[in-house]
């Protein structure tokens, strides 16, 4: 129980933070505002999806996914480059959860404001009640087992004490693997096998599904999302906690 | 008990040097070789060494965000890798004066988001903020962002985050790096009543000799990562009591002049520029003290240059940090 209240001190810490931290940089808002409308027209211009729904469903999961990923693993090495990392990671908890639970609330708001913006276009694209919801779920949860990723990606980067952040080219591979820019079944088979580890690649073919009203064997879909996104949080905080404690030996965090 | 107990604590940072395309070259720097030392409670322990003797590397592992490679290192009694967690309710950290805080966010959100995470909330760390905001004499700029604020204003905030758990034990390395003398001499009364009116231990890293002698009261000499010597600022002294320094002032331009003449008669003549002025010391053992005087006002004599100023003048703690760091 007490575990549970310190872990949930940290998203409230989180929520402190970010809501300081839009509150003080109007810049960052703005952008943050105008990136999902950004992406919409990058996605129809792409041809990826079918009507308007799944370019506004599509444009909500592309934006959390690079956040989730990004935020995490370049929100690591921002704090390292400000030297907060050094005093966060002085919290009674690992780095990892650290980072993974302060980014939270960040990503629900961010990710309830993006739909928020786009509804109205899914709306008059002629999605259903029952469409939107299942949209609302998708974004709020379906783009959050990349964060395991982005923490893996954190803690190597940390550990490898490069600035230079390899999610840069990881993010792009990451979409395209997973469906979101062309259809899998258009890509190598090389990259058709890492597709299939991937979770984002089931996200990716429900948001496809939902948004076209297409048949797909969504209980396949699920499980398949499920079971690939718990391997990856499970390896990830095996693997961050390993890494994390050369970090602290190496000094990488500092 | 003692509030900090180090023994025989030792790292070492391993890197790679890229020779050609294909090979590379191990690199191993011995940043502390077996540092063993101990504070006592309330008391302020400076911890001076030149560039690279390891005082950054020990007080990390003293903070606990360094792991050492072997040895111990007590806090309190808990031991920093076992009890590492506990031993973080203990101290408080300042590593950096300039960084460490998000820029957009003003002091007291920056404080409120630490002290969040160090497992304060509610009323307790509204309560918690205010009251070290005072204590460091930043409640008229809480509310301002971090980026605006002065150097001095950022090191007493670094201060108030290290003293928002209300540690025993307080690890600043180098707190006053860069700061303007006021600011400066704001941030040492703050150190120094921490220590003596709040009970806190302070370990306290710094370059600057004139800030360990009036804040320390006890001084470590870390010198190729080894504690050369530690001892009270006025024992350290004594320790190069047996010489004495004859301080001749010339202005600058007689200044090759006078240095030529009294190098062809002393060996370790030093010369320092001050202004229009230079300051040029002779150190001689205390019992050659008066055969050495009159040998250099002859000298001096002879070389019929106008002096400003001739004086004897007593080892600092700079002349000890010189003498032991240079004996090693």
């Amino acid at each position: 129980m007490i575990a549970v209240v310190s872990r949930l001190a940290l998203v409230k810490a989180g929520m402190h933070l970010w809501l300081s931290m839009y509150k003080h940089n109007k810049a960052a808002l703005a952008a943050f505002l105008a990136r999902p409308y950004l992406v919409l027209l990058f996605v129809s211009a792409l041809g990826a999806g079918q009507n308007l729904v799944a370019w506004a469903l599509l444009s909500i999961l592309i934006t959390s996914a690079v956040d989730s990923l990004w935020d995490i693993a370049g929100g690591a090495i921002t704090q390292r480059l400000l030297g907060v990392l050094t005093y966060a990671s002085l919290a009674p908890h690992r780095m990892a959860e650290i980072l993974l639970l302060t980014y939270l609330p960040r990503y629900f708001i961010e990710t309830l404001v993006k739909f928020a913006e786009l509804a109205p276009l899914m709306v008059a694209g002629g999605a259903t009640p029952a469409q939107l919801a299942a949209a609302l779920a998708l974004s709020l949860l379906g783009a959050l087992p990349l964060a395991s990723l982005g923490m893996l990606v954190a803690s190597l980067t940390l550990l490898a004490r490069e600035d230079a952040p390899w999610i840069d080219w990881t993010i792009p591979l990451l979409l395209v693997a997973s469906g979101a820019i062309y259809p899998v079944a258009a890509l190598p088979q090389l990259v058709k096998a890492v597709s299939a580890a991937l979770p984002t690649t089931y996200l990716f073919s429900m948001a496809e599904a939902l948004a076209t009203n297409s048949s797909a064997d969504w209980q396949l879909l699920l499980t398949a999302f499920l079971a690939t996104a718990s391997a990856w949080l499970t390896a990830s905080l095996l693997a961050s906690e390993r890494i994390e404690s050369s970090v602290f030996r190496r000094g990488g965090h500092l | 008990m003692l509030a900090v107990q180090v023994l025989d604590l030792r790292k070492r940072y391993v890197s790679f040097r890229r020779r050609g395309l294909f090979s590379r070259e191990k690199v191993v720097v011995e940043a502390l070789k077996g540092v063993t030392f101990d504070a006592r409670k309330a008391e302020v322990l400076g911890i001076l060494g030149p560039n690279g003797a390891g005082k950054s590397t020990l007080v990390k592992i003293l903070a606990t965000v360094l792991l050492p490679d072997s040895g111990t290192a007590r806090i309190l009694g808990h031991d920093i890798v076992e009890e590492r967690r506990e031993v973080r309710r203990l101290i408080g950290v300042m590593l950096s004066v300039e960084r460490g805080f998000f820029l957009k966010l003003t002091g007291r959100e920056n404080l409120k988001y630490f002290g969040m995470l160090y497992g304060l909330s509610g009323s307790a760390l509204e309560k918690r903020v205010q009251e070290v905001l005072r204590e460091v004499g930043l409640l008229k700029n809480a509310d301002k962002p971090f980026e605006e604020y002065s150097l001095g204003m950022k090191a007493r905030l670094g201060i108030a985050r290290a003293l928002l758990n209300d540690p025993e034990v307080l690890i600043l390395d180098e707190p006053t790096l860069g700061l303007d003398p006021v600011s400066a001499r704001r941030v040492r009364a703050l150190i120094r009543s921490l220590a003596k009116e709040g009970g806190k231990t302070v370990l306290i890293t710094t370059h600057n000799m004139f800030e360990a002698e009036i804040v320390c009261d006890r001084v470590a000499i870390l010198s190729d990562g080894r504690i050369a010597a530690i001892d009270t600022v006025e024992d350290l002294k004594r320790k190069v009591a047996d010489t004495v320094f004859l301080e001749v002032r010339v202005s600058c331009e007689h200044e090759s002049s006078i240095l030529q003449a009294l190098r062809s008669v002393y060996s370790s003549v030093t010369c320092r520029r001050e202004g229009p002025a230079s300051r040029i010391l002779i150190p001689v053992k205390v019992n050659e003290y008066e055969h050495t005087l009159s040998e250099l006002l002859e000298t001096l004599r002879r070389s019929k240059l106008k002096l400003r100023g001739i004086a004897v003048r007593e080892p600092t703690l700079e002349d000890a940090f010189v003498k032991i760091v240079g004996e090693r």
